[in-house]
């Protein structure tokens, strides 16, 4: 999968959960768009049901099962929890080859 | 019975109280996923039986993904696999007995947590059911590292409750007192009856007593209840 092709699982994702009433804005995915950190639109639940959301459509786009293990994103660092789209559509590039 | 099929998972569910829970649910028209490091010891239709340590991070992620995939949803979780050593002196315990404890108590029933919760957060429903232990209230001892897994289990369900109100699951907790199964009957009469004599109703619970008080945390009329321990046969 292409890091374009899981953006725009990210924002079928975001789609679902504004659809849902889990977010109540409206999010255009771009590399830039923070999803963890200072600057997001997601609180921690909603952080949590946007990753769970988006490990089962990379699992279904690609027909096999994939976790996103966010200590494996070199980029991601724990001690300042931030995450940007961009960063993660690599890492969803690398796993499912 | 349900209304419709409703989905539980039970961690060790090849013998004692996961077996008898799971066979108790299974009669009441429940579909049931359960695991143990063994093989399956109950045939039934509506269960699924997979091989899963739960000490395993990753062997309890696939085994979730894997039981979302067959069933679609879970609606309640009863996180009963665990370990329960022989009593032992802290001073006598060697450190491979504490450090297999943790990781089959609590990071066991931590990573299964985990992974359930994050199914049940998406579908914004859901019933956690940890277990704990008669070991809270009697400190007795001998039970050192046993019963420091099982207050850690306590605590980490209070915290779960709280973290994942907002997504409409509730977390809740069953402290059994005693049971007759194998591994209680390995005790010998002597301690059973000494246990016995230490709590506040002086029987052993039946594997029906305890699934009543699942089937109550279970039930939708219990939503507003989370972060609760139900101790049975014994006043904490």
């Amino acid at each position: 999968m292409t890091s374009m092709s899981a953006l725009k699982l990210m924002q079928d994702s975001f789609d679902s959960m504004q659809r849902s009433g889990m977010i109540q804005e409206s999010i255009t995915v771009a590399p830039d768009t923070i999803i963890l950190g200072t600057g997001s639109s997601l609180d921690s639940l909603g952080f949590v049901t946007f990753i769970s959301d988006l490990e089962e459509r990379v699992s279904a786009e690609t027909g096999n099962e994939h976790y996103l293990i966010l200590t494996e994103i070199h980029e991601a660092n724990a001690d300042q929890a931030f995450l940007s789209a961009g960063v993660l559509a690599l890492y969803i590039e690398k796993i499912t080859g | 019975m349900v209304k419709e099929q409703q989905v539980m998972v039970i961690t060790g569910t090849s013998k004692g109280i996961g077996n008898g829970m799971a066979k108790y649910f299974l009669a009441r028209g429940y579909g049931v996923a359960g695991c143990s490091r063994g093989d399956a010891t109950i045939e039934h239709e509506n269960y699924h039986h997979s091989l899963v340590d739960v000490g395993d991070e990753a062997q309890v992620r696939g085994w979730v993904r894997a039981v979302k995939n067959r069933f679609k949803r879970i609606d309640v979780l009863v996180c009963n696999a665990g370990h329960a050593p022989a009593d032992l002196l802290m001073t006598m315990t060697p450190g491979t007995v504490l450090v297999d404890l943790l990781q089959v108590n609590i990071a066991g029933s931590y990573y299964v947590c985990r992974e359930v919760s994050k199914v049940m957060i998406l579908q914004r429903s859901g019933r956690i059911i940890t277990t704990s232990s008669m070991a809270l209230g009697l400190h007795e001892e001998g039970t050192s590292a046993y019963s420091a897994s099982k207050a850690a289990i306590v605590e980490m369900t209070k915290i779960m409750a709280k973290e994942l109100a907002p997504a409409g699951i509730t977390c809740n907790v069953i402290a059994p007192s005693m049971l007759m199964t194998d591994a209680v009957n390995a005790l010998g009469e002597e301690i059973m009856q000494r246990a016995l004599s230490k709590l506040t109703i002086k029987r052993m619970v039946t594997i029906e007593e305890v699934c009543n008080v699942v089937s109550f945390f279970s039930e939708d009329e219990s939503s507003c209840i989370t972060g609760q321990v139900i101790h049975m046969g014994l006043v904490c």
